[in-house]
């Protein structure tokens, strides 16, 4: 026991010091998806075909391929292109166009959920379709869209882990470096679960009381 | 004194392969109250759709307030003159009933807040709304609801109001509340299209009455001629098919 307090706290600093990246790469990945996804949600709302296309391409390309192949071609393939990106600069691109793709089809759900007779209204009332959008439609898509959203957020958090390959200093990589220094595995990954836990249980139980709120209403 | 507001010439709307309206022409005087009659089916709420553009006409010509309304007119300027209230009232959630009224003064029309505020609040004491100005939607009853969605209607100071079975939605005992409200709009002298089930508003309320069946204007006439001297078999048997209904 004494033996786990020694390892606890050895390892732990240094494994929570990862929590601080895995939040923060967590966070750069959210407005970079946030900002992809209602971009790619309206081009596929638009009238423009070719801008349907473009954002159906891109949402089908990023769905159909792992996320960690795409951090791959990011980090190692564009090299090949004389670009040398830093670790956490490509797991920042990777997983924002990863999260954009998944974050327009929550967007897009929700705005198709508003009920069509908010549209006509507004427009019937000499609003033009941005402005309606902005107005009636999108607060109205938000309210819908945070449930899932909240749950999107989670895994993007989870999926912060992928950058472990290449040498972004979060919570596994950090635990994979110290477990292999202690080869206490076992011990290790305890303390990265402890903190991954940390980190999701409360945002979890938050869009589970989104998700109560909603249907007791 | 009267002043043709409306003229439609030879309105035709199809969906694909399915021809909704065939040709429709009337012609509405400045200050008129028409109701709108017919079975499910006949056109009616395709064709009060069609003048605002919430539809695009596949055929004829509208003119409004003199000028063809066509690929170039501004629709949401012309929106803005042209008013409607729905069914399903469409009251924007997310607002209190005060702000449903004021949302289009302020970003469409760009009044100050102010200003269209304290209209927002003669328009629901009109409707005999003002006490439940700062109620959401979800808090109201169906009739109350329609009641705002007419006076967030009027805030825009429509030339020209298109209501479209606004007491359909309606539980019973609600309806006299709203027609109350229209009632009033029409004694005011405000110009209405008013298309509804309710045979017994539209021979008391409106100036005429038109009849529409299988997409075509059938007959137009005073409520007294449409409601006791039917001159076509269809509204003959239209007029027999709604009064058994009602007894």
């Amino acid at each position: 026991m004494s033996d786990y307090l020694q390892l606890v706290q050895t390892y732990f600093p240094y494994v929570a010091k990862g929590a601080s990246i895995t939040i923060q790469l967590t966070i750069v990945a959210l407005l970079g998806s946030v900002a992809l996804g209602l971009l790619t949600t309206f081009a596929k709302l638009a009238n423009l075909r070719l801008l349907r296309i473009v954002a159906s391409i891109y949402i089908e390309l990023i769905r159909a391929t792992p996320a960690l192949l795409q951090l791959f071609i990011i980090y190692f393939g564009l090299t090949s292109f004389g670009l040398r990106l830093d670790p956490f600069t490509a797991a920042s691109i990777t997983l924002s166009l990863v999260g954009g793709a998944y974050a327009a089809e929550i967007f897009r759900a929700g705005i198709e959920a508003v009920d069509t007779g908010q549209f006509e209204a507004a427009r019937s009332l000499g609003m033009s379709t941005p402005l309606a959008m902005r107005r009636i439609i999108l607060p109205q898509a938000a309210v819908i869209v945070l449930p899932p959203f909240t749950n999107f957020v989670i895994s993007m958090i989870k999926d912060t882990s992928l950058a472990l390959t290449i040498s972004v200093p979060e919570i596994m990589y950090r635990s994979y470096d110290a477990s292999s220094q202690s080869y206490r595995s076992m011990a290790i990954y305890s303390m990265a679960a402890v903190l991954y836990l940390a980190i999701c249980l409360p945002l979890s139980g938050f869009a589970k009381a989104l998700e109560k709120r909603r249907a007791s209403r | 004194m009267s002043k043709t507001i409306l003229e439609l010439q030879g309105l035709e709307m199809a969906f694909g392969q399915l021809s909704v309206l065939r040709g429709v022409d009337l012609k509405v005087e400045e200050g008129e109250s028409i109701a709108i009659i017919g079975p499910s089916g006949s056109g009616k709420s395709t064709l009060l759709r069609c003048l605002n553009r919430l539809e695009t006409p596949t055929g004829g010509n509208v003119l409004f307030e003199g000028t063809r309304i066509d690929a170039r007119t501004d629709i949401n300027q012309l929106r803005t003159r042209m008013g409607m209230v729905f069914q399903q009232f469409n009251l924007f959630p997310h607002m209190t009933a005060l702000a449903n009224v004021m949302e289009a003064p302020v970003h469409v029309r760009r009044i100050k807040r102010d200003q269209a505020e304290a209209e927002a609040r003669r328009l629901l004491e009109k409707v005999g709304m003002l006490e439940k100005a700062g109620s959401f939607p979800k808090q109201l009853s169906g009739g109350q609801k329609q009641r705002v969605a007419i006076a967030r209607c009027l805030a825009m100071q429509p030339r020209l109001l298109l209501l479209d079975e606004i007491t359909s939605a309606l539980d019973p005992e609600l309806v006299g509340e709203v027609l109350d409200v229209v009632r009033d709009l029409a004694r005011q002298g405000m110009t209405m299209l008013l298309v509804t089930h309710e045979m017994r508003f539209a021979r008391e309320f409106a100036d005429r009455v038109v009849f529409m069946d299988g997409g075509v204007v059938v007959e137009v006439g005073p409520p007294e001629e449409i409601f006791t001297r039917p001159k076509s078999e269809r509204l003959r048997k239209f007029l027999t098919a709604v009064l058994e209904q009602t007894t």
